[in-house]
C-alpha cells in the first residue's frame, strides 16, 4: 500500500537550496584557508601528540602542498636527506610549502626546533608510492657498519691513552715519517686511533718518540683525513641536533643530561602496571679518550645512523644525508684532538 | 577516519529537533566528508586500530610523548601481531626476539603483563610499531607488514627475528 507523499511547505522547500548554499560555502571557506589538495600538518609538543597527521601518502611527481600549523609553541619543520630549507612554524602563523618526490621511498619529517624532552619524537613518514606503472622501491645499500658486521653496542674502551690531549699541528711533523700502508688504515674509517697508535708504535721509525708524540702523528692523521670546508657545517649540526644532551664541549652535560640519567624504574603501587628494564643512559662524554679513541669513524657513524638500542639516542639514519653523518663524526674527533696548539 | 565519529558526535551534541534542520546539518555533514575524501594528491593517515586503555599502562609510559603511548597500547592487546614483526634496533642482543620484546617482558599471573622500559627510549622500536599499526589500520597481513619494515629498516642492522 502506498503512502502519499506529504506535501512539502515553503519552509522545507527553502531547505533544499539552503542547504545547498550551506555545502558550497564549507566548500569555498575550507578552499580558501586550505586549498585544494592541501594536508594541514598541525605540530605539538611529543607528549601532547607531536606531528599531525604523523603519516602521509603521496605519489611520486605529483606535487603535495603542505599547511603547517603549530598548536602550542615554535616548532620547525624539515625533511630528512633534503635540501630543502628548514620552516619555522609558529603559533598563529600557518605557513605553507609545497613538496615533490620525484623517487618513491620513505622520507622523515621533524621538529628542527628543540622543543622539550620529547623533541626528537617529534617526527613523521611520508611514503612515495611509485607512479603506476613505475617499479617499486628496492632497498638501500646499508652503511659501513652493516656491512662490516660491526657489533656498535659492545664496549669499546681504549686501553692506551695519551697523557696530554694530542697535537694535530705537532703531529704534523711526523706526516713524511707515516708508512702509506698505515695512513691508508687510518683513512679507512675502520680503526680506531688506539689502533693506529699500535700500529705506529709498533714501527721502528718511531722508537725514539715518546707515546705521548705518537699520539700527535695520530692526531695529524685523523683530522687531516677529514674535510676542514665541512667544519661550519658540522658545527651547525652538532648544535642543532647532540648539544641538548651532549653538551657544546661535549661533555654529556647538555640541558637534557638530567633527563636521561634516569635508570631502571619500578612504580611504589603494588597493584599498578609494572615496567622492568634500563630506560636510558647518560650521554656519551665525547671528551673522554677511553670511550673515544677506541672507537673507529664506522662505529661512531653507525652509533649516529642507528641511535642507542632503549638508551635514548636517536636514529639519525632518515635524518642526516650520508655526507652530513660523516661531517659529524669529523666534528666529535675534535673533542679529542686539538688541531690549534 | 577520525573525522566521521567526531562530526557524528558534533551533530549528536546539537539536539536536533526538526525535519529541517536535521536535514540541513545531514547535508553540511555529507558536504565536509566529500570535501575531506577528495583531499587532491596526498592523504593523510592517522592509526584506526585496537589499543589497550591507558589505564592499563605504567606510570612511565602514560607520561611518555604520544607515539610511545600508542605504540605500548598497541603491543599489549595485539601480541599475535607483534610476535612476528621483527625489530632492527639491536635488541636481539639482549634476547629480544620481536618488536613486541620491547614493549612486554612477561606476564604476571596469567593476564597481567609485565612491561619493558626498553622501547620508552628507542626511536626504532616505536617506529617500527607505528608502522605496524598505520599498515595493519589499513588491513594489511603480517606478512605484508613484515616485508615492509624488513624494506625499510634493514639498513640499520640485523633482525631479531631469524
Amino acid at each position: 500500500m502506498m503512502r502519499a507523499q506529504p506535501r512539502l511547505s515553503p519552509g522545507r522547500r527553502l531547505a533544499i537550496p539552503l542547504a545547498v548554499i550551506l555545502v558550497l560555502g564549507a566548500i569555498g571557506v575550507a578552499a580558501i584557508a586550505r586549498g585544494p589538495g592541501v594536508v594541514e600538518l598541525h605540530a605539538r609538543v611529543a607528549e601532547a601528540g607531536g606531528f599531525s597527521p604523523a603519516s602521509i601518502e603521496v605519489v611520486a611527481g605529483q606535487p603535495m602542498r603542505l599547511r603547517l600549523v603549530s598548536d602550542d609553541m615554535t616548532h620547525g619543520f624539515a625533511i630528512g636527506k633534503m635540501d630543502q630549507p628548514n620552516l619555522a612554524i609558529v603559533p598563529g602563523q600557518p605557513v605553507e610549502t609545497e613538496l615533490r618526490f620525484d623517487q618513491p621511498g620513505r622520507y622523515v619529517y621533524y621538529c628542527t626546533q628543540f622543543c622539550g624532552p620529547g623533541h626528537w619524537r617529534m617526527r613523521g613518514v611520508i611514503d612515495v608510492l611509485p607512479a603506476k606503472g613505475a617499479a617499486v622501491r628496492g632497498s638501500e645499500p646499508p652503511p659501513a657498519y652493516v656491512g662490516l658486521g660491526l657489533d656498535i653496542d659492545a664496549p669499546h674502551p681504549a686501553a692506551a691513552l695519551p697523557s696530554r690531549k694530542p697535537s694535530a699541528r705537532r703531529g704534523a711533523a711526523l706526516a713524511g715519517s707515516i708508512p702509506a700502508g698505515i695512513a691508508a688504515q687510518a683513512g679507512s674509517g675502520r680503526k680506531s686511533p688506539e689502533d693506529i697508535w699500535r700500529a705506529l708504535r709498533d714501527n721502528a721509525v718511531f722508537g725514539g718518540l715518546s707515546d705521548d708524540d705518537v699520539w700527535d702523528g695520530v692526531a695529524w692523521l685523523w683530522l687531516s683525513a677529514g674535510s676542514q670546508n665541512g667544519l661550519p657545517r658540522a658545527a651547525t649540526l652538532y648544535a642543532s641536533n647532540c648539544a641538548a644532551c651532549h653538551g657544546a664541549s661535549g661533555n654529556g652535560d647538555g640541558v637534557m643530561a638530567a633527563f636521561l640519567a634516569s635508570g631502571a624504574n619500578l612504580s611504589a603501587d603494588p597493584g599498578a602496571p609494572i615496567m622492568r628494564g634500563q630506560t636510558t643512559v647518560s650521554p656519551t662524554r665525547f671528551t673522554d679518550p677511553a670511550v673515544m679513541l677506541g672507537a673507529s669513524p664506522a662505529l661512531l657513524e653507525g652509533k649516529i645512523i642507528r641511535g642507542g638500542m632503549g638508551t635514548g639516542m636517536p636514529y639519525w639514519g632518515p635524518i642526516f644525508s650520508d655526507a652530513d653523518g660523516r661531517l659529524l663524526v669529523n666534528y666529535l674527533w675534535r673533542f679529542q684532538f686539538n688541531d690549534q696548539e | 577516519m577520525p573525522i566521521v565519529p567526531t562530526l557524528r558526535a558534533l551533530r549528536d551534541r546539537v539536539q536536533v529537533r526538526g525535519t529541517r534542520s536535521r536535514f540541513l546539518i545531514s547535508a553540511f555533514l555529507i558536504g565536509a566528508i566529500g570535501l575531506a575524501a577528495c583531499g587532491g594528491s596526498a592523504r593523510a593517515l592517522e592509526p584506526a586500530v585496537s589499543m589497550a586503555p591507558m589505564s592499563d599502562m605504567p606510570m612511565q609510559v602514560q607520561a611518555a610523548p604520544v607515539v610511545v603511548q600508542q605504540a605500548y597500547r598497541f603491543a599489549a592487546v595485539n601480541p599475535e601481531l607483534m610476535k612476528q614483526i621483527p625489530c632492527y634496533c639491536g635488541c636481539g642482543a639482549i634476547g629480544h626476539t620481536s618488536n613486541y620484546a620491547c614493549y612486554v617482558s612477561g606476564m604476571l599471573e596469567t593476564t597481567k603483563l609485565e612491561f619493558d622500559a626498553h622501547a620508552l627510549a628507542c626511536g626504532i622500536c616505536v617506529d617500527i610499531t607505528q608502522d605496524a599499526m598505520r599498515l595493519s589500520g589499513q588491513g594489511k597481513s603480517p606478512g605484508d607488514i613484515r616485508a615492509y619494515v624488513d624494506l625499510t629498516y634493514s639498513k640499520f642492522g640485523p633482525s631479531n627475528m631469524r
